[in-house]
């Protein structure tokens, strides 16, 4: 019985090692990319990146390229007709921004999906605490914008206008925010119940 | 009306399912959709209304097969969205307008008529209907938990559905909204499915019901009131659980059922 539950401690220690190095190489990753100053050097890496994700690679690069569309291109066109304007336009630099920004959330993405954020802060609580509270806010967002498609497309009975789209964007947005402020009230109620804020 | 054969769903993320569901709704048929937390039966509403799909099995609407393709068929769409309509859990889901006159006109609206006049009697008869003609220049979104989901209620309605698919309808109404809820659904001549979990609402809404078990699949499917005489049918679903006390010092179990007590 005694070695039975000696080898499940073994595996699960080893799981939380393995989770750990993963995060230790994440973090390195993060720190190298922006060292990095030359947009042929990420490109290279971006490509390194992408054969190493395996089959799952078009999906996380989707999902990046998602996440990141509308802050970059808005920096990218805001820096663009600024620089063109004063005379000091240069393309590398918009490419080096933008492959950095690129890279560095492709590897966000990828590590999530492949090791458990609290298996790698297994160990330090404080970090556990806020990754357990911060995993909990996103179950719950993502339950949130999951119904609030299902219930537009529910309701639409034609292809919805621009005005409709925007109108639910807010609703989904102010719904968001006042959850997200519920829950913190919450969580600080809960925290200050159980003596967090009595040193 | 509606016909599942063999169906089966899997939630990518937890890994829970519905496994080979095959049922059949008529028309005019009150069915009470029972099941503990967490046994699929939002998710079975959202099949049934075509916004999720199947990974095996089949669903019939009105004979024909549901798909993602045939649901990208603008006409077929749009008469599946007006006959077929699902009143979610969380009623804010729905409510994206900024009066409550505009949340019920918004589907009217995408029927494509031009008759403003008709649209407008029709919203405002739904809103005296469900009590809400005081509120019909509110926003939506400051409206109490129970007047969210009589808006919600009222946009469906105003569609004049075949089928009317409700989740937890309960969930955020005070029980005098409840009871007024179960009056006008037993008094509808349409087809309604209604899931829950509470065993008192089942008893006064449906005539058939279908009890999920925790593994996503049906354990009864027949009278309300068979289901809910069954204790063990009960237990099995996750719907009443074993009450330990001692009685003269000697300890006693029976199965308890919370909301629910027989005549």
């Amino acid at each position: 019985m005694n070695s039975v539950k000696k080898t499940a401690q073994t595996v699960v220690s080893r799981q939380w090692l393995a989770a750990r190095g993963w995060l230790l190489l994440y973090l390195a990753g993060v720190v190298a990319i922006t060292f990095i100053h030359y947009p042929a050097a990420l490109a290279v890496l971006l490509v390194g990146v992408l054969a190493a994700a395996g089959m799952e690679r078009w999906r996380y690069l989707r999902r990046t390229v998602l996440a990141i569309l509308m802050f970059n291109l808005t920096v990218s066109v805001g820096y663009a007709i600024v620089a063109l304007w004063q005379g000091v336009f240069v393309a590398d630099y918009l490419l080096l921004v933008n492959l950095r920004v690129l890279l560095l959330m492709y590897l966000g993405f990828w590590f999530i999906a492949r090791v458990s954020l609290l298996d790698a802060l297994a160990g330090w609580p404080t970090a556990s605490l806020l990754a357990t509270l911060a995993i909990s806010q996103i179950k719950t967002f993502e339950r949130i914008l999951s119904d609030f498609r299902a219930a537009f497309e529910s309701r639409n009975l034609a292809r919805p206008r621009w005005l409709d789209r925007s109108r639910h964007a807010a609703a989904l947005t102010q719904t968001l925010l006042d959850k997200s402020l519920a829950a913190s009230s919450e969580v600080t109620l809960a925290m200050r119940s159980r003596g967090a804020f009595d040193d | 009306m509606i016909e599942l054969a063999n169906l089966g769903y899997r939630w990518p993320d937890t890994g829970s399912c519905l496994a080979g569901l095959t049922l059949k709704i008529e028309s005019g048929e009150k069915v009470v959709l029972l099941g503990a937390n967490g046994c699929g039966k939002s998710t079975l509403l959202k099949l049934m209304n075509g916004l999720i799909f199947a990974e095996s099995g089949e669903l019939r609407w009105k004979g024909g097969t549901i798909s993602r393709a045939r649901l990208k068929q603008r006409e077929f769409a749009r008469a599946f969205r007006r006959e077929n309509v699902l009143l979610f859990q969380h009623p804010e889901a729905m409510l994206f307008n900024p009066t409550v006159r505009e949340e019920i006109a918004y589907s009217l609206r995408q029927l494509g008529t031009d008759d403003t006049d008709g649209i407008m009697a029709s919203v405002e008869y739904w809103a005296a209907e469900l009590g809400l003609s005081d509120v019909l220049e509110q926003a939506p979104f400051n409206l109490s938990g129970g007047q969210k989901q009589k808006v919600a209620l009222a946009c469906l309605l105003a569609l004049d559905p075949q089928l009317l698919l409700l989740d937890e309808p309960s969930a955020s109404l005070d029980p005098a909204t409840v009871g007024w809820l179960v009056d006008t659904l037993v008094h509808s001549d349409k087809t309604i499915v209604v899931s829950t979990h509470s065993l008192s609402m089942a008893a006064e809404l449906g005539e058939r019901c279908i009890v999920l078990g925790c593994g996503g699949e049906i354990l009864f499917d027949g009278p309300v009131h068979s289901a809910l005489s069954d204790i063990g049918l009960l237990e099995r679903a996750g719907l009443a659980h074993r009450h330990r006390h001692r009685h003269n010092g000697e300890l006693h179990t029976h199965v308890h059922v919370h909301d629910w007590e027989k005549d």
